[in-house]
Order: C-alpha cells, then sequence, then structure tokens
C-alpha cells in the first residue's frame, strides 16, 4: 500500500511537474452563451420614467431557459449598475416594509441558438433618478444559478436627466 | 453842528471837493461834483422841504432842505466800486438847529459788504465814499450802494451824541458789474445755408455806465462759415444776426459776447450752439411706378436738403439703382437726384422703399443740427407686375421622390406616408399656402410608444392641413385617396391633385392561445440576487424552482402562440402588447392595480406567455384575486419610420383564492381554489378602427392606449 501509495504520489507529482516544466500554457477563451444589450432615451426630462430596452441574444451552440420574473414593473432577473456623473453608484430606492402584497409576473421561456428576445424594464422604479444629471447604467445577468460561473454583462449606456 | 467822525470800512471820509452849501442851480444842494461828460449812477432824491415842522415859522427864510445822493461813479472797474453816498442839507436848516448826517451802504447780491457814516463837514455836507474792492472773475454780482440821510439834531448831540436824529429818506443806485453771464441762448442750433436771429439771455451783458459797446461774436476752433454779430442788446437780453454757409464747419460753436468797463475787457462765451445738417426729405418721385423686368428706368427724386453727395437705396423687389446726377441748392426744394433703376426680376411684385441719406454739403459727413435728427428721407415705388392671373398648374404629390398624383401606389398599413406638394415648374409663382384633404380611410398621425418610452400610449392626432410634406399613417387596409392644392401670394388657388393608395396588410390570422385550468400554490426557492422572497406562491399556471433569472419552469397560465393565417404578413413583424383591465386582491391584503399597460411595451413577442402570481406571506391566511387582461396582437412592417397597427386582441382572465389555516409560511398547509374557467374570454377579435374601449381599456381606432404602467 506504501508503494502504490507513493508511486500515485510520484504520478501526481510528475504530473505537477509536467504541467511545470517548459512554456506557458495558453488559456482557452470562454464566449459568453448568450449577450446583453441596452437602450433607452438619452435625454428623459426630470420624474419621467427611464425605460431600458434590453435585447438578449443566445449565442451558444444550445437552447436556453429564459424564464424572468417582473415584480412590479421591473424586470427582477437583471442586476443593474446605476452610477451617477461622479461614477457613484446609486442606491436602490428605500423599500417600504407594507402590507401590499408582492405580485409579479412569470414569464417562461427559450431561446433557439442565435435568437433574440426584446424586454423591457423601469430602472427608475429601482433607482431614484429623479435629479437633473447623466446617469450611466449597465446591466448584468447571471449564466446560471451557480455564482461561480459569473454574469454577462450589457453595453453601458448614458441617460442625461434634465429639469 | 457837529463834527463827526467818519466810521467806515472800505471808504473813508469825503475825498472829493464839494460844491459849497447852497443851491447849486438846477442841480440842487451839496451836489456831489460830477462832471457833466460823466456817466455816473446816480440816485438824487432832489430837494426835500422840511420847513414843517422841522423849522422855526418867522423871519427871512429860504428854506429847511434836504437833498440824499447814491452814487456809483463811472471809473468803477471789474475790481474796484468807486461810490458815494451823501446827504446836503440847507443853510435855514442849521438856523433851526439842523445839520447834515449820512449813513452809507454797499451790497453785493444783497450782502453787505462795506458801510459807514459821518456827520456834517460845516457845510451843510455829510459825506462817504471811495473805493471798495471787489472780485468778479467768476462772473458779475449785483451792486448796490445806499444811503440813508439824516437830519441831525446837533443842539443836543444829533445823531453821534443821542440827540435829535430824524431819518428822512433813502436814495440807492443798483448795477450789475462783471463779466457777460449767457444762460440760454435760442435757437440752440443753425442749420447750415441759412440765417436768422438768435436771442440770448443772461446777466451784465452791458456796460452800466455806458461808453462801450457789446459785442456778439461767433467762433469754433478753426471753424469758418458761420458768425454772429450782436443787433440789440440790455442788461439781461440780447439779440444777434447770425449767418450760417452751406459749407461751415458744422458742430459746436461758442457765441461769445464781450465789453469794456473800467479800461478792462469783460468777455463771456455760450459753448452749447450747434450748427447743424438740415435733414433730408423727399416730396416727389417721378414715375413711382416701375415695370418688373424693366431696366434703367430713368427715375428723377425731388426733395430738400440732399447734401452735396448723396447716397440712394432701394428695398424691395430686387431693384436696384444708381445716380446719374445730383443737385442741391441748400434751399428748399432745392435737391434732386437722377437716377437709373433696375427691376430685372420680371415676377417681382409689391413696392419698394427708397432712401435718400444726406452726407452733408462740407465734405465731413452729415452732423446733426439736434438730437435725434435724421439724416435719411423715405419714400415708395409700386411694381407692376407682368402679366395678370397666372393660372397656376395642379401640384405633384412626391411620395418617395416620385410624383404619384394621378396615380395608385402600393403601400402597407402602418408605413409612414410622407407627402410633399410640389408646384410645377412656372414662372412668377410665389406659394403662399397649401391645404391637404385629410385622407380617406383610417389615417392617424403616429402611436406614441417605444421600447424605451411608454409611460403613455397614445394615438397621434393628422398634422395641421396646412403642413407641407404631410406625414401620416394608415391603421387598416383599403384603398384610400388623398389630395392637395395650394394659393398663390396673388390669391389664386391651384387645380386640387388626387394621389391614390391600395393600402394592404396582414388579413384573415388570428392568434391562439393556451390557457392552464387552474389556479396553483407554488414553493418557490428563495433568490438572493435578485432578492424574491421564498415560499408560497398562489400563481394561475404550475411552476417549479425558484424565482431567480432562468430558475422556473413549469407550464403557463396563459400562452398566447405566434399568429397563424396571416397574409401579407411576410414585410414585418408580429408584437404584443397587454393591457391590464382588472386586478384587485381581497382577504388579508387588499388592492387595486389601476387599468393601464402591463408592465413593459412591448410585451415580449409572441409566441409568449403569462403566469401572474402573487406571494403568500405567512401573516396571511386568505387571498383572492381577481384578473382580467386583453393581449392585443399587432404588426410593423419593415419599411422605414412605420409604426405598429393593430390585428386584433385576446381578452383572458382568471379568479382564485388561497386559503391557509396555520403555518402560513409553508406552502404545504395553503390551499388554492379556483373561481369558474380561467383562461380565454371570448374569442379573439380582430380589430376595427370603430373600437373604443374593451373591458376597463381604452382603445383608440382599435389601438391599444394607456396613461398608466400597471404594476
Amino acid at each position: 500500500m506504501r508503494v502504490f501509495y507513493a508511486l500515485l504520489l510520484l504520478a501526481g507529482a510528475s504530473l505537477v511537474v509536467s504541467g511545470q516544466s517548459g512554456a506557458t500554457k495558453p488559456t482557452k477563451q470562454v464566449q459568453a452563451p448568450f449577450t446583453l444589450t441596452i437602450s433607452a432615451e438619452s435625454v428623459v426630462k426630470a420624474g419621467s420614467q427611464v425605460a431600458l430596452k434590453v435585447r438578449l441574444t443566445n449565442t451558444s451552440n444550445r437552447p436556453m431557459n429564459t424564464s424572468s420574473q417582473y415584480i412590479g414593473g421591473v424586470h427582477s432577473g437583471y442586476l443593474y449598475d446605476v452610477r451617477d456623473g461622479a461614477g457613484n453608484l446609486i442606491e436602490k430606492k428605500a423599500h417600504k416594509e407594507s402590507d401590499e402584497p408582492i405580485m409579479g409576473s412569470l414569464r417562461l421561456g427559450k431561446l433557439k441558438p442565435s435568437e433574440s428576445r426584446d424586454e423591457g424594464t423601469l430602472v427608475s422604479d429601482v433607482y431614484d433618478m429623479s435629479r437633473p444629471g447623466t446617469y450611466t447604467i449597465q446591466l448584468s445577468l447571471p449564466i446560471s444559478n451557480d455564482p461561480k460561473d459569473g454574469v454577462v454583462k450589457s453595453n453601458p449606456i448614458t441617460v442625461t436627466v434634465n429639469e | 453842528m457837529t463834527w463827526a467822525r467818519a466810521f467806515f470800512n472800505f471808504l473813508f471820509p469825503l475825498r472829493r471837493t464839494l460844491l459849497g452849501v447852497g443851491l447849486f442851480a438846477g442841480l440842487g444842494l451839496g451836489l456831489p461834483q460830477l462832471a457833466l461828460a460823466q456817466q455816473n449812477l446816480v440816485d438824487d432824491s432832489g430837494v426835500i422841504n422840511l420847513y414843517d415842522p422841522y423849522c422855526l415859522a418867522g423871519g427871512p427864510d429860504d428854506g429847511c432842505n434836504l437833498e440824499s445822493f447814491a452814487v456809483l461813479y463811472d471809473n468803477t472797474t471789474p475790481s474796484n466800486l468807486d461810490v458815494l453816498n451823501e446827504t446836503a442839507v440847507s443853510l435855514d436848516s442849521f438856523d433851526d438847529g439842523w445839520d447834515a448826517y449820512v449813513v452809507g451802504g454797499v451790497y453785493q447780491d444783497s450782502t453787505l459788504i462795506a458801510t459807514g457814516q459821518i456827520g456834517d463837514n460845516g457845510n451843510g455836507i455829510a459825506a462817504v465814499g471811495g473805493n471798495v474792492p471787489i472780485n468778479t472773475t467768476n462772473g458779475p454780482h449785483d451792486y448796490s450802494v445806499v444811503t440813508d440821510s439824516y437830519y441831525d439834531g446837533y443842539v443836543n448831540g444829533g445823531c453821534e451824541g443821542g440827540g435829535t436824529c430824524v431819518f428822512i429818506i433813502s436814495t440807492q443806485v443798483v448795477a450789475e458789474i462783471g463779466p457777460p453771464q449767457i444762460n440760454s441762448v435760442s435757437p440752440l442750433y443753425a442749420f447750415v445755408g441759412t440765417s436768422g436771429k438768435l436771442t440770448l439771455n443772461g446777466l451784465s451783458f452791458i456796460n452800466p455806465f455806458g461808453g462801450s459797446t457789446t459785442t456778439i461774436s461767433a467762433s469754433s476752433g478753426s471753424g469758418t462759415g458761420f458768425t454772429a454779430s450782436a443787433s440789440t442788446v440790455t442788461a439781461t437780453q440780447a439779440t444777434a444776426n447770425y449767418s450760417a454757409a452751406l459749407t461751415a464747419t458744422t458742430g459746436f460753436w461758442n457765441i461769445g459776447m464781450s465789453y469794456t468797463l473800467g479800461g478792462t475787457i469783460l468777455q463771456g462765451v455760450f459753448g452749447n450752439f450747434t450748427v447743424g445738417d438740415p435733414p433730408p426729405s423727399i416730396s416727389s418721385v417721378s414715375p413711382n411706378q416701375w415695370t418688373a423686368g424693366q431696366t434703367n428706368i430713368a427715375v428723377i427724386i425731388s426733395g430738400s436738403y440732399f447734401g452735396s453727395n448723396p447716397q440712394l437705396t432701394l428695398v424691395g423687389a430686387g431693384a436696384t439703382s444708381s445716380i446719374t446726377s445730383h443737385t442741391d441748392t441748400g434751399q428748399a426744394g432745392g435737391a434732386q437726384i437722377h437716377a437709373n433703376v433696375s427691376v430685372p426680376n420680371t415676377c417681382a411684385d409689391g413696392s419698394v422703399v427708397i432712401t435718400v441719406t444726406s452726407k452733408g454739403y462740407n465734405g465731413t459727413g452729415f452732423t446733426p443740427a439736434y438730437s435725434g435728427e435724421s439724416s435719411s428721407a423715405t419714400a415708395s415705388a409700386t411694381i407692376i407686375p407682368v402679366a395678370g392671373p397666372l393660372a397656376p398648374l395642379a401640384p405633384n404629390i412626391l411620395f418617395n421622390g416620385a410624383n404619384v398624383a394621378g396615380k395608385t401606389t402600393n403601400v402597407v398599413v402602418g408605413q409612414q406616408i410622407k407627402l410633399t406638394g410640389q408646384v410645377p415648374t412656372q414662372a412668377c409663382v410665389s406659394v403662399q399656402s397649401w391645404k391637404w384633404t385629410p385622407p380617406t380611410g383610417t389615417a392617424i398621425g403616429g402611436y406614441t410608444p417605444t421600447p424605451t418610452s411608454y409611460a403613455t400610449g397614445s394615438v397621434k392626432a393628422l398634422p395641421a392641413t396646412t403642413a407641407n410634406p404631410y406625414t401620416f399613417y394608415w391603421g387598416y387596409g383599403g384603398t384610400f385617396t388623398v389630395s392637395t392644392q395650394y394659393t398663390l401670394t396673388n390669391g389664386e388657388t391651384s387645380p386640387v391633385s388626387t394621389a391614390t393608395f391600395k393600402v394592404t396588410g396582414p388579413t384573415g390570422g388570428k392568434m391562439i392561445v393556451t390557457a392552464y385550468s387552474k389556479l396553483t400554490i407554488a414553493n418557490l426557492a428563495a433568490c438572493t440576487n435578485p432578492v424574491i422572497p421564498a415560499g408560497p406562491w398562489l400563481v394561475y399556471g404550475s411552476i417549479t424552482g425558484s424565482g431567480c433569472p432562468n430558475g422556473a419552469s413549469g407550464t403557463a397560465g396563459m400562452v398566447f402562440n405566434s399568429p397563424t393565417g396571416y397574409s401579407n404578413s411576410s414585410g414585418g413583424s408580429f408584437s404584443l402588447v397587454q393591457l391590464i383591465s382588472t386586478d384587485t386582491i381581497t382577504g388579508s391584503a387588499s388592492l387595486t392595480n389601476p387599468a393601464g399597460l402591463d408592465t413593459a411595451y412591448p410585451y415580449a413577442a409572441p409566441p409568449s406567455n403569462d403566469t401572474p402570481d402573487i406571494f403568500l406571506k405567512s401573516t396571511y391566511t386568505t387571498l383572492t384575486r381577481t384578473f382580467n387582461a386583453n393581449m392585443f396582437l399587432l404588426w410593423r412592417s419593415s419599411t422605414a419610420n412605420s409604426i405598429p397597427v393593430p390585428l386584433g386582441y385576446q381578452t383572458w382572465a382568471f379568479t382564485g383564492t388561497a386559503t391557509c389555516s396555520t403555518s402560513c409560511g409553508t406552502a404545504s398547509n395553503w390551499k388554492a381554489t379556483t373561481t369558474g374557467t380561467p383562461g380565454p374570454v371570448g374569442s379573439f377579435t380582430a380589430s376595427t378602427a370603430s373600437q373604443t374601449k374593451v373591458g376597463n381599456d381604452t382603445l383608440r381606432y382599435g389601438y391599444p392606449t394607456w396613461t398608466v404602467v400597471s404594476k
């Protein structure tokens, strides 16, 4: 057993050694399975809603589950990064504890490879964009339920809120 | 009699040789020595008879008389007054105990500057006088010499001794001494080429003693051509004759005045007088009607004061001019311009503004004589158009660069129809306005919502009928017409042109829906990013998994399948819009969602689905939901700038209740009950232009409209 264990150890080590000898192996590029593209009105009046058009495109070679939950007009599947003109993150609007029921609209869906789907979401319902100024918005969508798989980010856009 | 020592600030006892006591024939008592040739200023009271009550009766009596004198001698200078104050009494006055006493004073502008008093000199004369220094360098002053004459009762001390002292009379002479002060000149200006009279007002215009002539003159550095000379002069007013040559130096001139006093020349200047150019005026333009298209029309412009080098400008109808000759006598009506005028535009119409601008007469440019004076004059001429009515041609109607007037053009529903009225090539046509007849069929100005702006959704009205280009959209198929005509600036109206459009679009199809049979309780797993609560949800449909992105699966409540059976749909794409009609929650919580757009515009394109759900909080025990919505199917062509058009809608609804008796945070303790048959209400309804309402949702020409986003 000791010999066998030692041989195994040597094999693992050789593997480790062979792995460490010679030039660095090239890193394999992993293509995101989908893309996110967002757009919005570039200039809005203070107090107006800021709506995003989100185009989700399946860039993989497999069908993609695209179920999503709308809660209160906001697509809850996306992660929002909203910043002011100085680059500071805008905090979400304060959530008021109330007895109002939490109502949603589940949308089940699948995208075939290369298919796209357009959705809308009211980002101003989640983030306070009422003050005049410029805001930078970027969305991201988790690749899977496993946080280790990371997210796919959309293009950043700028929205100017005028008085 | 008593002798009184004089007490006098600037004066000292009489220094003149006086006549003896007694009458000086024809000149009164003790008259101060006055050379007959002198121009002294004298106030002589004349002989005053004081017999009663001052003199005793009886005996030879030549009368108790007194005479008072105030004198300002003519050798006064601008720096020294030569004055005399004297009282003279008769010899008989002495017999009765009276002699002379005088108090004298000199005033400058009512301020006492010198005074003195003295008694009789033994000859019936009391006099004080002499030089009083004055300063008139800063302007003239008013000087008064005042004499108070007294009968002095010398027996008991008289005026000086506290005895009898009787005031009899005062005399006074006044004179303005100093350089002339010109306060005003009227008028304040003179035009070149004129002559006239100026009136000057002020002070000290003359030598008060005479013997010197006041002169008036004009000067302006090295300026020439303007003269002024005195006509009449009094102490406070003068008139002067002036003459301004046509080419006189223009601008500010000084009006000066001077005379001699005591060997000194006194001068005053008024520096605010202007010699300026007269304003031009036009009396006639001949001819004043010019034919469009005609060139080198000989025109004569007559008037006054055009100057020695006038400028002529024309504005209007494209008219141009050039001066061939000009004259100006500098007199009223003496100006004339000969010019060649051209109106090269054969289509010209209206009138021309003619402006003559004077450059003055002396080559230095126009100088106004007064503020606000204009250097220009205007008149007008009328353009005679080439011909009368133009008979405008029927307009072209341009669509995508082609003339579609009188033709039938194929378009599709929702396509942007941008029509431009165009005037065919025709001479002398000037369009004032366009008028479109609104298209037949269901034509709208637009549909407002976009994927990035959908707070409200509405149908736009057609543009004003005077707009050109004229832009609209047809919402439904058919064969329709649109017409236009234009009006010229001369009032003529063109014939009407009409374009016909054959509008086609998707027809004959429908959207089939698939509905789940009941409401259920879903036990959804938690989602931390985003935060979606885990636990029981009342769901129309059957769902498992979580609310995380891509985390749910199952059967949706309503499935909106891809439209089928539509013809003529290949040149565009389908979309969906869902409006909430009713959504009320009762039970452990209450809520009524307003009718309006369901979450976003557009809805996910077909095939699509909807699974409304509501989280059952652990504090709830019962919740009932009544839901009704309308899903609209739209189509949008792939032509540029098109708008979607409604093809039809499907109403669907559900009502269900969730109940729990204990541990209501656990999904298994909830029970869902469905009321009636959830799913479609009626069949798919084709859209028509006459639809205005479905449930609580408002339609316009069949289009879904909203004012709120229902959440």
